[in-house]
């Protein structure tokens, strides 16, 4: 079997690798991979010697990468560590990445190089395949206790307006600092699934789905708090603040969930992408919200009002859902409506939909005309940081007076971070060619938004997750969307910022959308439903999330 | 001609549609696999979403099972075609990649438009038809390759059918490509004494 088979073939295996055995294994047969690849290296050189230094250097850097992680693994903890594992683990993949290229670009004799790396990344693999339902099940059961103490918070929040409202909002302090842990664990067992295998295989997508359980969780606490927060009096917290507070430049406050040891974004140098729209951008990155400290929760109020007293039972639940009838408030539309609808729908397509509109009997949900203002003209494959610049925009982590400058910035960014292909053949003028699915979303999950992954999702999963308010990143196929042949097989990504939804039946009509790559650029355009689900299937149907 | 049927007789007035001759469902696992394969295994972390996947060309392992693909990067607003940027292995068993690996060569525009010109005035639809053709065309030749056995007439006329519709749909500018993910392939095709692609001069 080639080198690429077996790496390749083992890579979509991994998942099914299991225990410390490949650990023991990899560093028993480490030392002899070594020694080979050493002697691919010298044999390579004497054959190529202008390209000699490049392998050389992949030859240390592995050798360094291995010393690292065969450390780690031997002196391995016993509880789930995945923010010691993903670093080795993403060093692992970028290796076996670069080895790959040489091996299959330049000499086949260098595959042995990658071997050497497939072994520890087995062993590390492994490791991680053991440690993430652990870490999701002692996730969840934290997220059962702050869930817990966040309900007597709330409930206490009602009961106390005089003094002890000050270590009522002690209280609510320490329970975001255990929020910001839980998400920084949440953000853990995200990045451990993202390296964990094929991200399309039934265990790897169930890994998944458990995560996405979490964010849900751990998104609705963090809106509890916030509320829990308003009420205490600080006034400091909303949507907006915790996403600022969460941002890497932000300084860290007081309030709920601020993240003290955040560090900063470095940038790469900028020629690639305009160097001064990126400055530009980098001066507008700066904390938009407020970091002021939280006040004591009522201290203007101590003494003045006394106690609350009432009995628990007495106080009223909060956060109940509204019950969800499409059929309340439906108007009645008469005789004459019904026979327009009924003409309408004999028609079918755009005739039922405008009869809908005229009658009165649809609703959008979302926000597609407010977000309209979002989106702005894309440069060249840069869907996906467009679509993750608009959802860092409207959550208030990102702020910039120049689009054009933040999605240089923000370009740079995920340059930085390895998630983009790009064109280096020249280094002074490098070409952005597109960005890998693995790595879409990352960014939301860099500026600290909660990501959820839904990935293999059905027309009720879209349908769901639009009804849930928020902007949702899809992929679809243009030459499906706009019926031209000539864009058939690319992969877009475009923003969903809301759905046309029937009031009688609660079935979705269409969706609106913003699409960066669109002429004119698509603002708050409305898809009739099927158009949208046939370009989005004929991609991979995933949808991202981000609260 | 085929007559109607006495049901459809009965019904012909009110769903006229419903009677029309159905051609036989056409295989779509080598159509998944291609459309899925940038998003899978070791592709999803190395493949650019934007790089549409090539068509499917039978692969030189004897199974018929196996088929590879390249990608390559469509840029500008008339999009232009490049040389691949990536590369990838499909089966049909499961649907899932087999291999994948990203290309060492600098972007490289390639002259002409996307498609050849017979395709102009074809619609979405239509063309997705012609495509849905050439997947099954490529799993029933993939086979034949595979068998390495003479061929009878029936199977000589699929393998001509095959590469007249290959060549109608492909990209112009990105046939050396395809020659070159599997040649073994192309000359055992105009062997057969089927349209296939010329060796480069």
């Amino acid at each position: 079997m080639r080198p690429l088979s077996r790496l390749t073939l083992s890579f979509a295996l991994a998942a099914l690798l299991s225990g410390r055995a490949g650990a023991v294994a990899a560093a028993d047969k480490a030392p002899s991979l070594a020694q080979q690849s050493a002697a691919a290296v010298k044999a390579v050189c004497a054959d190529l010697p202008p390209r000699c230094a490049e392998f050389e250097n992949s030859l240390e850097e592995i050798g360094w990468f291995q010393e690292d992680a065969q450390a780690y693994l031997k002196a391995l903890p016993r509880k789930p560590d995945l923010a010691g594992l993903n670093p080795h683990l993403a060093e692992s993949l970028r290796l076996i990445q670069r080895t790959q290229h040489q091996y299959q670009g330049v000499d086949e004799r260098l595959g042995v190089l990658a071997l050497l790396v497939w072994e520890t990344h087995k062993a590390l693999a492994a490791v991680s395949e053991k440690w993430i339902p652990e870490a999701s099940t002692s996730l969840h059961a934290s997220l059962t206790a702050l869930e817990d103490r966040s309900s007597r918070l709330e409930r206490a929040s009602l009961l106390y307006r005089g003094p002890e409202a000050s270590t009522h909002a002690a209280s609510i302090r320490s329970l975001g600092q255990d929020g910001i842990a839980a998400l920084d664990r949440f953000q853990e067992v995200s990045l451990a699934i993202d390296y964990s295998g094929n991200p399309m295989d039934d265990p790897v997508l169930k890994k998944r789905k458990t995560a996405n359980g979490l964010a849900v969780r751990l998104s609705a606490l963090r809106d509890r708090l916030i509320a829990l927060e308003k009420r205490a009096g600080s006034g400091a917290s909303s949507r907006l603040d915790f996403s600022t507070l969460l941002k890497p430049d932000a300084k860290p406050g007081p309030g709920a969930w601020a993240r003290a040891d955040a560090t900063s974004v470095k940038l790469p140098p900028l020629d690639a992408f305009g160097a001064q729209a990126a400055a530009e951008a980098g001066a507008l990155m700066t904390s938009a919200g407020s970091s002021q400290p939280l006040p004591e929760a009522s201290q203007g109020q101590a003494g003045l009002a006394a106690a609350d007293r009432r009995s628990l039972l007495q106080v009223p639940k909060m956060r109940v859902p509204a019950p969800k009838d499409e059929k309340a408030g439906v108007p009645d539309i008469g005789l004459l409506g019904r026979l327009k609808l009924m003409w309408a729908r004999r028609s079918g397509g755009e005739s039922e939909l405008q009869a809908l509109r005229d009658l009165g009997l649809t609703r959008v949900v979302g926000d597609p005309k407010g977000r309209a203002a979002l989106v702005h003209q894309q440069d060249p494959m840069t869907c996906t940081i467009v679509c993750q610049q608009q959802m860092l925009t409207a959550s208030g982590a990102l702020e910039g007076k120049d689009p054009k400058a933040v999605e240089h910035s923000l370009l740079s960014e995920a340059f930085t971070k390895g998630y983009l292909n790009v064109d280096d053949s020249d280094p002074a003028s490098l070409k952005l060619l597109g960005t890998p699915f693995l790595f879409t979303g990352n960014l939301l999950k860099e500026h600290g938004m909660i990501v959820t992954k839904t990935f293999k999702a059905s027309n009720q999963d879209l349908a769901q997750a639009a009804g849930r308010g928020g902007m949702l990143l899809v992929d679809v196929d243009p030459g499906v969307l706009r019926g031209n042949k000539d864009l058939l097989g690319i992969s877009h990504s475009i923003v969903i910022t809301g759905a046309e939804i029937s009031r009688g039946d609660g079935k979705v009509l269409g969706y609106f959308i913003n699409d960066s790559d669109s002429v004119p650029l698509s603002k708050g355009e409305f898809i009739p439903v099927k158009q949208l689900l046939d370009a989005w299937h004929a991609g991979n149907s995933s949808i991202i999330e981000a609260r | 001609m085929k007559l109607p049927t006495a049901p459809c007789l009965a019904l012909i007035f009110l769903f006229p549609a419903g009677c029309a001759r159905r051609e036989a469902p056409l295989s779509d696992a080598l159509k998944r696999a291609v459309a899925s394969a940038k998003f899978d295994g070791p592709c999803s972390s190395l493949i650019s979403m934007e790089w549409p996947p090539s068509w499917p060309v039978p692969a030189a392992d004897g199974s018929g099972r196996r088929f590879k693909i390249f990608f390559y990067p469509l840029l500008g607003t008339q999009p232009k075609v490049h040389a691949p940027l990536g590369e990838a292995e499909v089966g049909t068993d499961d649907g899932k990649v087999l291999g994948c690996r990203k290309l060492q060569a600098p972007l490289q525009e390639l002259p002409g438009a996307r498609w050849p010109d017979a395709l102009r005035g074809l619609t979405v639809s239509e063309f997705d038809r012609r495509a849905d053709r050439l997947f099954a065309a490529t799993e029933a030749v993939g086979a034949l390759y595979a068998a390495k056995a003479g061929l009878t007439p029936e199977q000589t006329r699929a393998a001509g059918a095959y590469g007249r519709l290959f060549l109608e749909m492909a990209e112009p500018s990105l046939l050396p490509h395809y020659r070159r993910l599997n040649p073994d392939f192309w000359r055992w095709l105009a062997a057969a004494g089927a349209p296939s692609i010329p060796d480069a001069p």
